[in-house]
């Protein structure tokens, strides 16, 4: 019996979501071939299984998320198949006696060095309550003060590998030390959670350890098997077989254990360590499953109307801080104040309705929106890209002061650029440019000269990145995608062009590798592409610009004549718009760097483009 | 609440005086003896030899033997004759050579001292002062080092003052004596040595229940007493360059706390972290915590810690006996952590 877990499919990707089982319970299934389809926010793919046999479970149903990591599902080797898969309760009949309740008396005299104290039995994995994967966890802790995360450089240990108490697993570097992290359990690597060069959060955990080696929810469950027990039981004794605890590492200032008779009693825990406490503290905020704030924090966000649950968290372990609430407040259109919930007070009858954080709109009772009761419908469920995005545009509104500023750029000149250096394309057999690609490389260029528009705002800081990883928001049937041309700055406008076409079309036969979509410095939108004339547009976090392409439109232009006099001509004029976070850089930088751009895209001559 | 009234900081309008925290608790008796011939003293060693830490010295000789009584090694008699001679109309203060015997006159401490006024209806006080030296003083073992202010914090009926400076020793031992209700008065015996200007008057006395601002911040409120007072001191200046500014509190005395003052304090700096060298667990650092939260929860940015002796007893070997108090090191660490959550 053995699972199929979801693996990782990116670096940043923490789950996915179940679109399709493509194999049945009781279906035979070979090494690498596909169980199931999984969505990520950055990918759709099948996933193959790394067993032979029959599977036996899915253990999540279509439309479930699934954590990387967690098992998808069970598989039983071609001759286990045939027995039946929940083990049964100990056999009644089997003429043995029944080693838990009535323990050998031998096994008391024999063991004069454990004495009439037995060591607890190895723990079993049995159902347990969720969460409990926490007593396994091994939790990056916290190498300093103002140490936050740190980077997996090495594992000392892989999974199968037996790990003692104070054992180190792994190495981290810090920007401050590089230093080994030691087991705070005991028992057998079950997972590496964490790949080597991954950035690991203060009070993440690192890996599990469990006591077979086992991941806890790959658990069966049901007992083990009786067969198994009788050579255990009896060192077991009479001691109490309920769910013993992993050993664990004393843990300084926790409550110290019940006595046992006969034993050194711990009365009292060792000296308080304040760096541990922090630690333990932090980790318990992504635990919460609620916004976590200072009561500080929760009475200023009371005062100022801020739904605390909205609110980004900036302090330990991302837990809401009151400068947090005071920027939330201060933002236009940020966190909805909960005070100013329009006519929230309908009929005199219903009490206030809530408003949930995942609508924004009163809901009634029956799940509508208040007085649509009446109104037919369908609920189309959501893709989880849909859910993404909002969540990712939602929370770019909320954070990043937005401004637009826009040029009218004349595309006369490089209208007959584009159709000569087409032609001369066609000559090889290679396919037409479109003006995408000229804006990019016209960006690219302009942002060599301004990188503070490709950059990422810290408050404290802003990065300015060191090369051009150009996104380009791309629609498709399941939804906006921001794909990444990674060093952008060094394509020519061919290159650019093909780059572009390259990855739509991953994106269109849902081949992207999670790579395609990281690290992106600058984005570019083009809902020209669907007549838009305007393109303002919301920022990438962490982003600080968007550059919105509309379609060209044909315009009546004042153009000078070779003769010094004007007039009126039908031009090709594209009205790109910037959208910068005005927290980042002021109207005046981003306008210049825009005029830059049309400045580039109105006199360059072919040339400038290979 | 007002806590910065002349008095209170020790400012009484006239001259200063640098003088040592024994030689403040001196001049506290003898002048209080002076003023009020109701006040007499007893204790073993107080007389001829001048109290076991020299306190006492230069008493008998302008006081007599009657007034500045030696007695046999026996606190529960020292403690039970003065609740006797309280009951008679005079005002006794009392020496224990160290702290840790009040629980040899528990019963005289606890019951009579404590419960008497309340039990007789208030036909009497008991206007006893016990003198307490207190705490570590380097090697001088488990039952001689003890912090044990907390354990009389949580008999109804005593007063308890933890002076920290030899302008408070003199100021709160003198208002101790004025005052009719029983007063332990914890001496911190590694303070003895130490220095520092006290006001010259006769009348410069330390109201009970008023905490002084030791040193001013604005990031993080410390609140310390006795010894741990001039560490938070130091390390509050220690982190000052790191942009940590603390506000160091003693609240001189436990029974009346100026809980007021700390409350006062966390609302402006929203952090708060008590020191003390009595061991941790059920020190009156948890009564401050719990004081705090439940009169400022909501103006809490991070949890109250304690940075605290150990729950052990103490070493005499005086590196491990400085290993079980808390260090500037350890306040300073604590500290930068509790800054930065």
């Amino acid at each position: 019996m053995a699972h199929v877990l979801m693996p990782r499919l990116g670096v940043s990707v923490t789950e996915g979501t179940v679109s399709a089982w493509l194999k049945q319970v009781g279906d035979p299934v070979e090494v690498g071939e596909p169980i199931c389809e999984v969505a990520t926010d950055k990918v759709d793919t099948e996933i193959e299984s790394t067993v032979a046999g029959v599977l036996t479970e899915q253990l999540y149903a279509v439309d479930e998320v699934v954590e990387v990591g967690a098992p998808l599902a069970t598989v039983a080797a071609a001759d286990e198949a045939t027995a039946a898969p929940a083990p049964a309760a100990p056999e009644p009949t089997a003429p043995e006696p029944t080693p838990s309740i009535v323990p050998d008396p031998a096994g008391f005299g024999d063991s004069p060095d454990t004495g009439p104290y037995p060591e607890p039995p190895a723990p079993e994995l049995g159902p347990r309550p969720e969460g409990a994967d926490d007593q396994y966890a091994v939790v990056m802790p916290r190498l300093g003060v103002s140490v936050t995360e740190g980077t997996v450089s090495a594992w000392l240990k892989q999974v199968g590998d037996p790990v003692e108490l104070g054992e180190p697993i792994c190495e981290v570097a810090t920007d401050k030390v590089d230093t080994e992290i030691e087991s705070t359990v005991a028992g057998v690597l079950a997972e590496q959670r964490h790949a080597e060069g991954e950035v690991v959060l203060v009070g993440e955990p690192l890996a599990l350890v469990t006591p077979d080696g086992a991941l806890p929810s790959a658990a069966p469950a049901a007992p083990a098997p009786p067969a198994s027990e009788p050579t255990a039981a009896p060192a077991a004794g009479a001691a109490p077989t309920a769910q013993p605890a992993p050993q664990r590492a004393a843990q300084p200032s926790a409550t110290a254990g019940p006595t046992v008779p006969g034993r050194p009693a711990e009365l009292r825990p060792a000296p308080f360590d304040h760096t541990a406490a922090v630690d333990r503290l932090l980790a318990t905020v992504a635990r919460a499953g609620r916004p976590v704030a200072a009561p500080s924090a929760r009475r200023l966000a009371a005062e100022l109307g801020v739904d605390l649950a909205l609110v980004p968290g900036t302090g330990g372990g991302g837990h809401v801080t009151r400068a947090d609430v005071q920027r939330a407040a201060e933002q236009p259109a940020a966190a909805p104040v909960v005070a100013a919930t329009p006519s929230a007070a309908p009929a005199p009858a219903a009490p206030a309705a809530p408003v949930p954080e995942t609508t924004g709109h009163p809901v009634g009772p029956d799940g509508l929106p208040i007085g649509y009761e009446d109104v037919p419908y369908d609920a189309v469920p959501t893709s989880r890209i849909r859910r993404v995005t909002a969540e990712h545009m939602t929370r770019s509104r909320r954070t990043a002061a937005h401004m637009t500023t826009e040029v009218d750029v004349d595309l006369g000149l490089l209208t007959d650029v584009r159709a000569r250096l087409n032609a001369h394309r066609a000559t090889q057999g290679r396919g037409k440019l479109s003006f995408l690609p000229f804006v990019a490389r016209a960006t690219c260029a302009a942002l060599l000269e301004h990188p503070d528009l490709n950059a990422t705002f810290e408050t404290e800081r802003l990065l300015r990145w060191g090369e051009i990883n150009l996104g380009i928001a791309v629609d498709t049937p399941r939804g906006l995608m921001v794909p990444v041309l990674r060093g952008a700055e060094r394509m020519t406008v061919e290159t650019l062009g093909e780059g572009i076409t390259d990855l739509a079309a991953r994106l269109r036969d849902g081949k992207p590798g999670p790579d395609d979509f990281r690290a992106g410095t600058f984005t570019i939108s083009n809902p020209g592409s669907v007549g838009a004339v305007s393109a303002p547009a919301i920022i990438n976090q962490p982003q600080v610009a968007i550059l919105g392409m509309p379609t060209i439109q044909r315009r009546p232009w004042v153009v000078r004549l070779a003769d010094g006099q004007e007039t009126i001509a039908i031009r090709p004029i594209l009205r790109l718009a910037l959208t910068f976070d005005h927290r980042a850089l002021d109207g005046a930088d981003a306008t210049r760097c825009l005029v830059d751009i049309g400045r580039r895209l109105e006199t360059w001559d072919v040339d400038d483009y290979r | 609440m007002t806590t910065t009234s002349a008095a209170a900081t020790g400012v009484a309008g006239g001259t200063e005086r640098v003088i040592g925290y024994s030689r403040a608790i001196n001049e506290a008796l003898a002048e209080e003896m002076r003023r009020d011939e109701r006040v007499w003293m007893m204790g073993q060693d107080i007389g001829r030899l001048g109290g076991v830490f020299g306190l006492t010295r230069g008493l008998l000789d302008e006081f007599g033997p009657l007034r500045v009584r030696d007695t046999a090694i026996n606190e529960t008699f020292i403690v039970g004759g003065a609740a006797g001679a309280a009951l008679a109309g005079t005002i006794p203060v009392v020496e224990l050579q160290f702290a840790d015997f009040l629980f040899t006159a528990a019963d005289e401490i606890f019951h009579k001292l404590a419960k008497w006024r309340y039990m007789h209806g208030g036909q009497f006080t008991m206007p006893v002062v016990v003198r307490l030296p207190s705490g570590v003083v380097g090697g001088a073992g488990a039952e001689h080092s003890q912090s044990l202010e907390t354990i009389a914090m949580h008999v109804a009926g005593l007063k308890v003052a933890v002076p920290a400076t030899p302008s408070d020793a003199k100021g709160l031992l003198k208002a101790a004596i004025r005052d009719p209700d029983p007063v332990l008065f914890f001496e911190h015996k590694g303070l003895y040595r130490v220095k520092g200007p006290v006001p010259e008057s006769d009348e410069h006395v330390v109201p009970f229940g008023s905490a002084r601002v030791a040193r001013p911040g604005n990031d993080l409120t410390v609140v310390a007493t006795g010894l741990m007072v001039d560490r938070a001191v130091a390390a509050a200046e220690q982190l000052a360059p790191h942009g940590i500014d603390v506000e160091v509190i003693d609240p001189r005395t436990l029974v009346p706390l100026d809980i007021d003052t700390i409350v006062a304090s966390v609302e402006r700096t929203h952090r708060l972290m008590v020191v003390h060298e009595a061991s941790r667990t059920a020190g009156f650092g948890a009564e401050i915590a719990t004081q705090v939260q439940e009169r400022a929860f909501f103006a809490l940015d991070a949890p109250v810690w304690r940075v605290c002796g150990t729950d052990t007893p103490l070493p005499q070997d005086p590196e491990l006996e400085q290993a079980c108090i808390p260090s500037t090191d350890e306040i300073v660490a604590a500290a930068r952590a509790l800054a930065a959550i």
